[in-house]
C-alpha cells in the first residue's frame, strides 16, 4: 500500500510536468491551429535558463521562475512574428507552418548545446532536499512546488478563459477566424498571446522538473511527445483535458516503471494513447466539434 | 453614412470587381443583387476588410477606412454578418453574444447584460438556448445568433451577406421581421441577397451588379417593376 | 512544362547516367553514398504515397522501415530463405502490420492520426530495443548475409561489389517510382484524391473510401519495408537507433523538401539530405543550426519544394518556347464524339418506400416513424422548417447515418443500413446541402471518377494498360462528357473544380452524380445560393434528367422552384411527415402553412 501512495505521489508531481508542457501546446493549438513540434525544446530551454540563473548565479527561485517565462515566451513570440506569420501571410500550407516549429526544436537543441554543452546539469530546488515524511511515505519537498506551481497555472487559465471576455475571444479566433475579426477581436495579437503564454508555460513546465530529472539539451523531444500525449489523450485544445491528460500520461509512466518496467513505461503511455484515441477519436475530453486540422 | 468609390477588389490574381460606387444613406437599407459571381460577396468582404482593398476609397460616416483591417472597422460601428453564419459552434449562444460585444471599448458588465436582454427579446428562441452549443442549433437558430452577435456590437451599420441562405420561408420572414425592426431605429443596411423579391421588398434602394459592375440602380420599389430586373431575377413561375 | 520530346530525352539521359554511376571514378564511400541515397528515396516515396496523395501523415515511417529491416534480416541470417524471397515476405510482413494499424487509426484524422502513429512508431523503437532475443537490443543485429545473385556476393568490402548492390537498389528504386506513378495517376490516381478530397463525396458515387485508406496504408508501409531489407543487406548489421521517431521526421523531412505530392520531389529532397547529412556530420550542434536554417530556407523560398521549384522553371522555359501544353490531362472533348446518355423506363412503379424510419440523437428524436414513397421517374419534393430532419432522413437513406428502425426498399431491395457505397453502387446517387466536390480534381476528372464503376476495367488491365482497359476509359470520357455538355460545363473541362463558381459547382456536383448512372438522385438544397433566373435554368436541367428516366427526390426551400417543378411534395415538421401529396395541396395544408411556410401560399411562393 504504501509502495504504492509512493509512486502515486511520484505519479502526480510528474503528471503535474506534463499537464504544464500539453497546457502551453493546447493554448497555441487553440489560436492557430498550430501543432508546435518546438514545445518540448522550449521547456529545455526554461531548465536551462534555470542551470545558469539558479545554479550558476544563485538568484533567488521567484526571480528564476520570472526570468525563464519571459525569455522563453518572448523567444517563441519573436519566432512567431519573424517567421510563422510572414508564412502565414504567403498562404503557406499547415505542413509548412509545422515544419517551420521543426526547424525551432533542431535549433534550439543545437544552440543549447553550443550555449551549455552536451552533459546533464543540475537545477537546484528553491526548498532543499530534506525529504519530509508523511505517514510513511517520501516526499520530496520540490514535489509540492511542482503540484503548486501547476495548479496556479491552471487555476489561472480557468479563470481566464471562463470568465474574462479575452480569453472567449481566444478560443473564438481559433474557432472561425474570419468571424471573430468581424466582432472586433484581433488575431495577431491573439496569436501574439498565446505564443507568449504557451512558451511560458512549456519553460515553467521544464524549469521545475530540472530538479527532479536534470537539464539537457536532448531532454526536449522526451517532453514533447509526452505533452503531444496528454494534449491528445485529454483533447486537443480543452483546458481541463490538458489537466487531465498530463496526470494519465505521470500515472502510466510512473506505475508502468513500477509495476512492469521502466523500458517499458513509454510504450505503456503510448498504446494507452491510441486505444483511447480508437475509442474517442477527439481525445477524452475533446469536443468532436474541434477535431485536428488536415494537412 | 456609407460611400464606396471606384471599389476594385479579387481574390489571388483575379479581379473580382472592377471599380463599383455605391452609397448608403443614414439609417436607409440597401440591396446589392446580381447573378452568381457578379462579385456581390467579394465586394461586402472589401468593405468589411476581410479581403485586400485593391483601389478605390470607403468612407463612414465623413470619415476614410479604407485601409482598416476587419477588426477595426467593427470597432467605429459596422458589423458584418458573414455568408454560412460562421457562429463560433463550440460556444454556447450567449457566450457567441457577448462576443459581439468585443468591438465596444466602452462596454460594461451592465451594457452588456442590457444588451443581451434586447437581443433575447428581439428573438426569444436564443433565450430559451442560451446555454446551448451553438453547432447544435438549427440552421435558422444559428442565423439568429449571427445577426444577434452582429448587433451586440451596437453597430450603425449592418452588412449582411444572404441572410436567408438556407433557411424556411417562416425563419427568413421572423429575421427579416427584426431586420425591419433595427432599420427603424437607424440602423442602415447593406444587404446582399439571392432572394431578389425579397431585398427588393425590404430596402429603399438596390444595386444590380452583373460581372463586377453596378448595372443599373435605383430605388428598390421601381426595381420591383423594372422589366430588365423582372426578366433576369424575380422569373415569372418555374 | 517542356515539351514530350525533350522529357523523353532527358528521362533517357538520367537514366543512362544514373546506370553508369558506377563507371565514374568515384569512391567506394561516394558509391556508399549514392546506396543510401537510394534507399531513403525509395522510403520518402512511400511516405510521400501516403502523405502527398492521400493525405494523412504518418510519424511512424521509420518504424515499419525497422519492421522491413528486421524481419528481412531475421530470415536471412537464420537462414531461412534467401534475400530474394525474403525482401516480398518482409514487404507483405510491413504491409499486413500497417493495415493492421490503420484499421483503427484511420478513423482519425489530421493531428490525431498524426499523434497515433507516431505512438505506434515509438511502441516499435521499444520494442526493437527490447526484444533482445529477436533483435540482439540495443546491440543490434549483427553478421547478416549479404544477398547473393548466382553465386556471388553482391555487396561487400570491394568496391565493384558495392557497385553491384547500386544496381539492385537502382532498379528497385525506378521500380517502385514506376509502380506509385502508375498508382497515383490515371484511374486509380482519381480514385485517391478523390478519397482525399472527400471521404463523403467519394462514398456517395460508390467508392469504399476505408478499403482506399487500409489499401494505400498498407502499400506505404510495405514499401517502407522494402526500404528497411534494402538497407539492412546493405549496412549487413542494423541497430533500432536508425529507426526512431527522429528517423520518421527526417524521413518526412525529405517529403518536404523535394515537393510534396510528385513520387520524383522526395527522390530529390533524399540525395539533398543524405548528402547534407554527410557533409555536416562532423558539425556537432552546428548541424542542427544547419538543418534548421535549410527547413527556413525551403518553406520560405521554395514553398513547393524542389520540384515545385524546377517545375516553375520548366514552366518558364517552355512558355518561352510558346508550349500551350496545360499540366493536366487534355479535356477529354477531343476524343470520341458525345456517347448517347442513358434513359430508364419511367414507369409509375415504386422506386423507393421508406416505412417506418426512426433516427434518435441522444435526447433528440430527429425522425419518428417516417414513411412515404417515391414513384419511377417522378421529381419528389421534401421540405420542412430548418433542424424537422430532412437531411437526417436523405443520410438515412443514403447510407451516411444508420437509422434505428424502419425499412427502406429500393428497387425492391432491402438497404436500411447497407454502407454509403453499397447504396450507391445499387443506383441512388446523391449531392450534399454544403457542396462536396473533389476540388484537387478537374472538372473533367470529378466526372469521370463518378463514371468508373460504370465503365468498369480491372485493376491489373488498368495498371498495364490492356486494351479492354483503355477502351472502357474512352468509354468513361465520351459518357462524362455527354453529361457535361447537358450540364453546361463543357467550357471548363480541365479546371480544377475549386476554380469554379459556387453555382456551377452545384451544377457539377449533380453531373457527378449522375455518372453514377443511378435510377434515383438525391439532391439536398441545389437552388440555395442561386437566384431565380439561375434557378429557373436549374429547373429545366433536373426536367431534362428526369426526362431520361431518372427519378429525384430533392430537398429546398426555394418553394417557386419547388412548386413548380415537384410532382409531388413531401412536409417534414420535427422529424414527422405531416403532409404528402401534390403541390397545390400541400400548398393549401393549413398543417403545412403553420409549421413551415408562416404565411399564405400564395404570398410564400411570391416572397421565394
Amino acid at each position: 500500500m504504501s509502495d504504492f501512495l509512493q509512486l502515486l505521489v511520484g505519479a502526480v508531481t510528474l503528471g503535474a510536468i506534463y499537464a504544464l508542457i500539453a497546457l502551453g501546446f493546447n493554448l497555441i493549438f487553440a489560436a492557430s491551429r498550430l501543432m508546435n513540434f518546438a514545445q518540448g525544446d522550449l521547456a529545455m530551454l526554461g531548465a536551462m535558463v534555470g542551470v545558469t540563473l539558479a545554479g550558476t548565479l544563485h538568484l533567488p527561485f521567484s526571480l528564476v521562475v520570472l526570468a525563464a517565462v519571459v525569455v522563453v515566451g518572448l523567444l517563441f513570440l519573436a519566432f512567431n512574428l519573424g517567421v510563422l506569420r510572414p508564412l502565414a501571410k504567403r498562404n503557406a500550407t499547415l505542413t509548412s507552418m509545422v515544419m517551420a516549429t521543426l526547424a525551432l526544436s533542431m535549433f534550439l537543441q543545437g544552440a543549447a548545446e553550443l550555449i551549455w554543452g552536451r552533459l546533464e546539469q543540475a537545477v537546484p530546488s528553491p526548498v532543499g532536499s530534506t525529504p519530509l515524511l508523511v505517514g510513511g511515505i517520501v516526499i520530496v519537498p520540490h514535489y509540492l512546488v511542482v503540484v503548486g506551481t501547476s495548479a496556479v497555472a491552471f487555476l489561472a487559465m480557468f479563470f481566464f478563459f471562463r470568465r474574462t471576455l479575452t480569453g472567449k475571444a481566444l478560443l473564438a479566433t481559433g474557432f472561425e477566424p474570419e468571424a471573430a475579426r468581424l466582432v472586433g477581436i484581433n488575431p495577431v495579437s491573439m496569436v501574439a498571446l498565446t505564443c507568449f503564454l504557451g512558451g511560458g508555460f512549456a519553460a515553467l513546465g521544464g524549469l521545475i522538473i530540472g530538479p527532479i530529472t536534470f537539464a539537457a539539451p536532448w531532454m526536449g523531444l522526451s517532453l514533447a511527445v509526452k505533452g503531444f500525449a496528454a494534449s491528445m489523450l485529454g483533447g486537443l485544445g480543452s483546458l481541463p483535458g490538458a489537466l487531465l491528460g498530463g496526470l494519465i500520461v505521470g500515472l502510466l509512466e510512473t506505475f508502468g516503471a513500477g509495476y512492469v518496467s521502466s523500458a517499458y513505461s513509454d510504450a505503456i503511455i503510448f498504446l494507452a494513447l491510441m486505444l483511447i484515441l480508437f475509442v474517442r477519436p477527439a481525445g477524452l475530453l475533446g469536443s468532436p466539434l474541434v477535431t485536428g486540422e488536415h494537412f | 453614412m456609407l460611400e464606396v468609390r471606384q471599389l476594385v477588389s479579387g481574390y489571388g490574381p483575379v479581379e473580382a470587381v472592377h471599380g463599383i460606387d455605391l452609397k448608403v444613406a443614414e439609417g436607409k437599407a440597401v440591396a446589392v443583387i446580381g447573378a452568381n459571381g457578379a462579385g456581390k460577396t467579394t465586394f461586402l468582404r472589401t468593405i468589411s476588410g476581410l479581403m485586400p482593398l485593391w483601389s478605390g476609397s470607403v468612407t463612414f460616416e465623413g470619415r476614410d477606412v479604407t485601409r482598416l483591417s476587419a477588426h477595426e472597422l467593427a470597432r467605429v460601428g459596422i458589423s458584418h454578418v458573414p455568408e454560412g453564419r460562421k457562429v463560433f459552434k463550440p460556444l454556447d449562444v450567449e457566450t457567441n453574444l457577448e462576443l459581439g460585444s468585443y468591438s465596444r471599448r466602452d462596454r460594461t458588465g451592465a451594457s452588456t447584460r442590457q444588451d443581451l436582454e434586447r437581443i433575447y427579446e428581439l428573438f426569444p428562441r436564443l433565450r430559451e438556448r442560451r446555454r446551448q452549443v451553438t453547432g447544435t442549433l438549427s440552421g435558422g437558430e444559428q442565423q439568429m445568433v449571427a445577426v444577434g452577435r452582429a448587433l451586440m456590437g451596437r453597430p450603425r451599420l449592418l452588412l449582411l451577406d444572404e441572410p436567408s441562405l438556407g433557411l424556411a420561408p417562416q425563419i427568413f420572414h421572423e429575421i427579416f421581421a427584426v431586420l425591419r425592426r433595427i432599420m427603424a431605429e437607424g440602423v442602415g443596411m447593406l444587404i446582399v441577397e439571392q432572394n431578389v423579391r425579397l431585398a427588393l421588398e425590404n430596402t429603399e434602394s438596390a444595386y444590380v451588379f452583373q460581372t463586377g459592375k453596378v448595372a443599373l440602380h435605383g430605388p428598390s420599389r421601381d426595381l420591383l417593376t423594372n422589366e430588365t430586373v423582372k426578366k433576369a431575377y424575380l422569373g415569372g413561375s418555374i | 512544362m517542356l515539351s514530350k520530346n525533350m522529357k523523353t530525352v532527358a528521362t533517357a539521359v538520367l537514366v543512362v547516367l544514373l546506370f553508369s554511376l558506377p563507371l565514374l571514378p568515384l569512391t567506394k564511400y561516394q558509391l556508399h553514398l549514392a546506396n543510401l541515397i537510394a534507399i531513403s528515396a525509395i522510403l520518402a516515396m512511400s511516405l510521400d504515397l501516403l502523405f502527398g496523395y492521400l493525405g494523412q501523415m504518418s510519424l511512424a515511417h521509420a518504424g515499419f522501415y525497422g519492421v522491413g529491416a528486421y524481419a528481412a534480416a531475421l530470415l536471412t541470417t537464420h537462414g531461412i530463405m534467401s534475400f530474394w524471397l525474403a525482401t516480398p515476405v518482409a514487404m507483405v510482413v510491413c504491409g499486413l502490420v500497417g493495415v493492421l494499424l490503420g484499421l483503427p487509426a484511420l478513423r482519425l484524422t489530421g493531428f490525431y492520426l498524426a499523434m497515433a502513429t507516431m505512438a505506434f512508431g515509438i511502441i516499435l523503437s521499444t520494442l526493437f530495443v527490447q526484444s533482445v532475443d529477436l533483435t540482439g537490443g540495443p546491440n543490434g543485429l549483427l553478421g547478416i548475409n549479404p544477398p547473393q545473385f548466382f553465386g556471388t556476393d553482391l555487396i561487400g568490402p570491394q568496391k565493384g561489389i558495392v557497385g553491384n548492390y547500386y544496381y539492385l537498389l537502382l532498379i528497385a528504386g525506378i521500380a517502385t517510382y514506376l509502380f506509385l506513378r502508375r498508382l497515383t495517376s490515371g484511374r486509380t490516381g482519381r480514385i485517391i484524391t478523390a478519397v482525399r478530397d472527400s471521404t463523403l463525396a467519394a462514398a456517395a458515387v460508390g467508392i469504399n473510401t476505408r478499403i482506399v485508406q487500409i489499401t494505400i496504408f498498407g502499400l506505404s508501409c510495405a514499401f517502407a519495408g522494402l526500404a528497411g531489407s534494402l538497407y539492412a543487406h546493405l549496412i549487413l548489421y542494423i541497430s533500432p537507433e536508425s529507426f526512431t521517431f527522429t528517423n520518421s521526421l527526417l524521413a518526412l523531412l525529405a517529403v518536404v523538401f523535394g515537393g510534396i505530392g510528385t513520387i520524383w520531389g522526395p527522390v530529390i529532397g533524399s540525395a539533398i539530405l543524405t548528402i547534407l547529412g554527410e557533409l555536416t556530420r562532423s558539425f556537432g550542434a552546428y548541424q542542427l543550426l544547419f538543418y534548421a536554417a535549410a527547413i527556413v530556407f525551403v518553406i520560405m523560398i521554395v514553398p513547393h519544394g524542389i520540384s515545385g521549384l524546377l517545375r516553375d522553371i520548366a514552366g518558364k522555359v517552355s512558355r518561352r518556347d510558346g508550349g500551350t501544353a496545360s499540366r493536366r490531362s487534355a479535356a477529354p472533348c477531343d476524343v470520341q464524339p458525345a456517347a448517347a446518355l442513358p434513359s430508364f423506363e419511367a414507369g409509375k412503379a415504386t422506386l423507393l418506400s421508406v416505412h417506418g424510419l426512426s433516427k434518435r440523437f441522444g435526447g433528440l428524436q430527429a425522425l419518428q416513424d417516417v414513411g412515404f414513397e417515391v414513384r419511377a421517374g417522378e421529381i419528389k419534393a421534401l421540405i420542412g422548417p430548418n433542424g424537422s430532419g430532412k437531411t437526417t432522413l436523405f443520410n438515412c437513406i443514403s447510407g451516411f447515418e444508420k437509422a434505428d428502425t424502419g425499412r427502406v426498399d429500393f428497387s425492391g431491395k432491402a438497404i436500411r443500413n447497407l454502407a454509403a457505397y453499397r447504396i450507391a453502387r445499387a443506383g441512388m446517387a446523391r449531392s450534399f446541402q454544403i457542396v462536396q466536390l473533389f476540388t484537387q480534381l478537374t472538372v473533367a476528372e470529378n466526372v469521370l471518377l463518378a463514371g468508373q464503376r460504370v465503365y468498369r476495367a480491372s485493376l491489373v488491365g488498368t495498371f498495364l494498360g490492356f486494351s479492354e482497359a483503355t477502351r472502357a476509359e474512352r468509354e468513361n470520357i465520351a459518357a462524362a462528357e455527354a453529361l457535361l455538355v447537358e450540364a453546361g460545363l463543357h467550357e471548363r473541362l480541365s479546371h480544377k473544380a475549386s476554380t469554379l463558381p459556387y453555382g456551377r459547382q452545384r451544377i457539377l456536383e449533380i453531373a457527378r452524380a449522375l455518372a453514377t448512372n443511378p435510377r434515383l438522385i438525391l439532391l439536398d438544397e441545389p437552388a440555395a445560393g442561386l437566384n431565380t433566373g439561375e434557378a429557373l435554368q436549374l429547373a429545366d436541367y433536373l426536367r431534362r434528367v428526369r426526362d431520361r428516366g431518372v427519378t429525384i427526390l430533392v430537398v429546398e426551400h426555394n418553394m417557386a422552384f419547388v412548386m413548380g417543378l415537384a410532382d409531388s411534395v413531401v412536409v417534414l415538421d420535427r422529424g414527422r411527415i405531416i403532409a404528402d401529396g401534390t403541390p397545390a395541396e400541400v400548398q393549401n395544408d393549413p398543417g403545412v402553412i403553420a409549421a413551415y411556410l408562416g404565411t399564405s401560399p400564395a404570398e410564400a411562393a411570391l416572397d421565394a
